[in-house]
């Protein structure tokens, strides 16, 4: 049964979670609570139908020539490539040769008994090495429980980490980020040749570039954050730039 | 093909078929590049974005759920989040949101498209909101500013924020006749 408060609450947060916009740490108990009460869901569907008509006013406008083919193109290029799963095609090759070494062991006499004997056999050995590998991978699970609740706490999906270097290829700190809400990066120089402010730029993956800010180095020495608009598994790089020094950190 | 549902061109690029997914974009492409555009305020931008909302829809057709949303709310959800991700690096709105509400609220000639015959209630809902429960409707709605962000920008406290946000929600809802699922 739903606490009548967690409703009031809830209540008050609808719109915002209608139209995407609920801070991180509202979303969370919010949500769980919508996941328990019919009467909120129901509030929420109708708050997010209303945003859903207001998409729908902006004017319609034709893109420029040759859109329908380049969208086309790209569906069948690289980035197209992760896409549906096909079916009704010809049957996948590892199916294929299943099914081939099933017909060749139907040509043998193999007793039932012997079948038997060896399936026990192996998975007997799995059950072991099952048990072996779950023992020596405590401490990884518990690195991956921690790291989960880690992410859970600003509703992240993960974090990377790449080194930040001074060319050619020296050491000179590391770069974090968060993909979450918010999502966010964080820089830190230790040992950087050149102290001054750093212009802090943003490479993505196709090529356009954003300057996010400056940072101060001194003594070899600083850290800058800022919370980022742009999902982490775009980003190629992160770049600071002061005159006579580089650092790049890619990701 | 043309004729065919929205649900079976999306099957269709769940299996793979181009033919469907140009069937689709066909019927899509000047209302998701139109939200773009709305948004992002670039053509260059809106048709990256455009583009990117199709290529989504096509890897992720087979996890399309009829029951939660239609097609089209669907695809112009994703349109929107990847427009605000797009806007969001440059940290300034690059359109008015008082031209893109007189934008959103002009009287339309033309008739509205099948499947979009709630489009001028939508349109006269918004009309009748205040200003400034409209401005904060399509702040967080089309640039996806939080609560908090709005009353920075707009320069009043948080509860302000909020409240115009709810008042505008709630008075769409009514003059739209959306009533509790």
């Amino acid at each position: 049964m739903p606490d009548r408060m967690d409703c009031v609450r809830t209540d008050e947060l609808i719109p915002e979670l209608a139209f995407g916009i609920a801070a991180g740490d509202e979303r969370a108990p919010a949500l769980g609570h919508l996941a328990r009460c019919v009467r909120c869901r129901g509030d929420l569907q109708s708050a997010t139908a209303v945003a859903d008509g207001l998409l729908l006013l902006t004017p319609e406008r034709e893109p420029p020539p040759g859109f329908e083919s380049r969208v086309l193109a790209g569906l069948s290029g690289p980035a197209g490539a992760a896409a549906p799963a096909r079916h009704g095609g010809p049957a996948p090759r590892r199916a294929r040769l299943r099914t081939g070494s099933l017909r060749r062991g139907s040509l043998r006499t193999v007793s039932l008994r012997t079948v038997s004997l060896r399936a026990a056999a192996v998975v007997l050995t799995a059950a072991i090495a099952g048990l072996a590998v779950w023992w020596r991978t405590g401490a990884d699970r518990d690195l991956a429980a921690g790291y989960r609740h880690t992410l859970a706490v600003a509703h992240g999906r993960y974090l990377r980490a790449a080194p930040l270097l001074a060319p050619p290829t020296s050491p000179a700190g590391q770069m974090f980020a968060y993909e979450g809400q918010p999502s966010w990066i964080l820089v830190i120089v230790r040992g950087a040749a050149v102290p001054g402010r750093y212009d802090v730029r943003l490479t993505t993956r196709d090529g356009r570039q954003f300057t996010l800010g400056t940072m101060t180095v001194e003594r070899g020495q600083g850290s800058w954050q800022a919370t980022i608009g742009i999902p982490v598994d775009r980003i190629a790089a992160v770049t600071l730039t002061c005159p006579g020094a580089q650092l790049t950190a890619r990701l | 093909m043309g004729t065919l549902t929205d649900e079976s061109l999306l099957a269709g690029m769940a299996s793979g078929d181009t033919d469907s997914a140009a069937v689709f974009v066909r019927r899509y492409q000047a209302r998701v590049y139109g939200l773009a555009y709305s948004i992002v305020g670039s053509s260059a931008i809106a048709e990256e974005v455009a583009q990117e909302a199709f290529l989504r829809v096509w890897r992720h057709a087979a996890a399309y759920d009829s029951r939660r949303s239609r097609v089209s709310t669907w695809l112009l959800t994703i349109t929107r989040n990847l427009a605000i991700d797009a806007i969001r690096l440059r940290h300034e709105l690059p359109i008015d949101p008082h031209l893109l509400t007189a934008s959103l609220t002009a009287r339309s000639t033309d008739s509205p498209a099948a499947g979009f015959e709630d489009i001028d209630l939508v349109r006269a809902a918004l009309r009748t909101l205040p200003s400034e429960q409209s401005t904060s409707i399509v702040l967080s709605v089309f640039y996806g500013l939080t609560a908090r962000e709005i009353a920075e920008r707009e320069d009043i406290p948080l509860g302000t924020a909020k409240t115009r946000i709810r008042r505008g929600l709630a008075r769409l809802r009514d003059a739209m006749g959306v009533t509790d699922a």
